[in-house]
């Protein structure tokens, strides 16, 4: 899958769980079965739209496709989908995991809630 | 138990307990004898910022605790209650900018610099029973299993019989596969709590302060009080 430019798409959006509003370090690190972080392209959402097909979803978590493209692999993983490469998986080494889930979530420029 | 419904404000990591400007007096304890229903529309009400559950307080804001022991035999109260508490998170709102350079004068008799731990775990352990009601997602598991629920309890309850120094409340969330994660952070200043949702996991706590990062694998109550007061001070 190519990477995804920057300057056509200069944000990534986390669509976010509630529970993440108050720990947004949760929102960016990997689940089990999971190989790369989930991010969407656009997000033109409203409260009975989910471009991220959630039936429940409490918003984004909006950050810059460059600065994360500066530390990890930000591909197209779809027409509006991107995956963000790199990160420590689930299970691996527990210090990488929590400083990239801290370094990711101090990244975060807006928290779009819906 | 109080003889008339009493709300209690928080500004920064300072409880406010009795101001002459906002007519209300401050326990220690927060009674919960309603029912989760009503517990939740109270919880609503007197939320002064969106979004944050009444018995974490956050930093930044204000918020309020009200005791309803005094309305648990007058259920019906409560609808007044609640247009009350709005009224007065109102007027704290408004007053808040006003008061911070003039608390700072405040004596020590009227402001309570700190949370004891005893209140700051009793809040601690609603947000978790509150998470124990959530509903799961088909990809989601919004609620602790068991175990993660009593391993957690059992590290928080055992981290605040000692002494965790000038520790912020932290804030609690589940992981999604039936484990629970605390954090507790000031600034740069972070110590997480990670709870796996099985002995199979992993179960660890993260510091990370102004000289270090580093991860504990066998952590315990006592432990996580240490690392509490070694990252936020003493």
């Amino acid at each position: 899958m190519p990477d995804v430019s920057p300057s056509e798409h200069p944000l990534l959006y986390r669509a976010l769980k509630t529970a993440w509003l108050d720990l947004p370090s949760q929102a960016f690190r990997l689940r089990p079965a999971e190989t790369y972080l989930s991010v969407l392209l656009w997000a033109n959402c409203t409260k009975v739209f989910c471009e991220a097909n959630r039936q429940r979803c409490a918003g984004e978590f909006v950050l810059e496709t460059a600065q994360v493209a500066a530390k990890w692999k930000v591909r197209s993983e779809g027409k509006n989908h991107a995956g963000i490469h790199g990160l420590p998986l689930h299970g691996d080494d527990e210090l990488a995991i929590e400083e990239a889930a801290t370094e990711l979530e101090s990244l975060i420029i807006e928290v779009r809630r819906r | 138990m109080p003889s008339t419904p009493t709300i209690e404000f928080m500004f920064a990591d300072e409880w406010l307990a009795e101001s002459e400007d906002l007519p209300l007096s401050a326990g220690r304890r927060v009674y919960d004898p309603l029912g989760n229903a009503t517990r939740e529309r109270v919880r609503r009400a007197v939320s002064c910022y969106h979004g944050e559950d009444w018995g974490l307080l956050s930093p930044k804001g204000v918020k309020a605790a009200v005791h309803t022991a005094i309305y648990h035999k007058h259920k019906r109260q409560v609808k007044g209650l609640i247009v009350y508490t709005d009224n007065v998170c109102d007027l704290a709102s408004t007053l808040l900018q006003e008061s911070r350079a003039r608390l700072k004068k405040t004596s020590r008799s009227t402001v309570q610099r700190t949370l004891n731990n005893s209140a700051i775990l009793e809040r601690i352990l609603q947000k978790l029973d509150l998470m124990l009601q959530e509903e799961d997602e088909p990809d989601f598991l919004n609620k602790p299993n068991e175990f993660a629920n009593n391993k957690f309890r059992g590290f928080i309850q055992s981290a605040y019989t000692h002494h965790v120094g000038q520790s912020p409340i932290p804030a609690i969330a589940p992981d999604g596969d039936g484990g629970v994660v605390a954090e507790w952070k000031s600034g740069q200043s972070i110590v997480r709590l990670i709870v796996a949702p099985n002995d199979g996991g992993k179960t660890y706590i993260y510091r990370k302060g102004n000289q270090e990062s580093a991860i504990d694998h066998n952590p315990s109550g006592l432990l996580l009080a240490q690392r509490l007061t070694s990252i936020f001070g003493d």
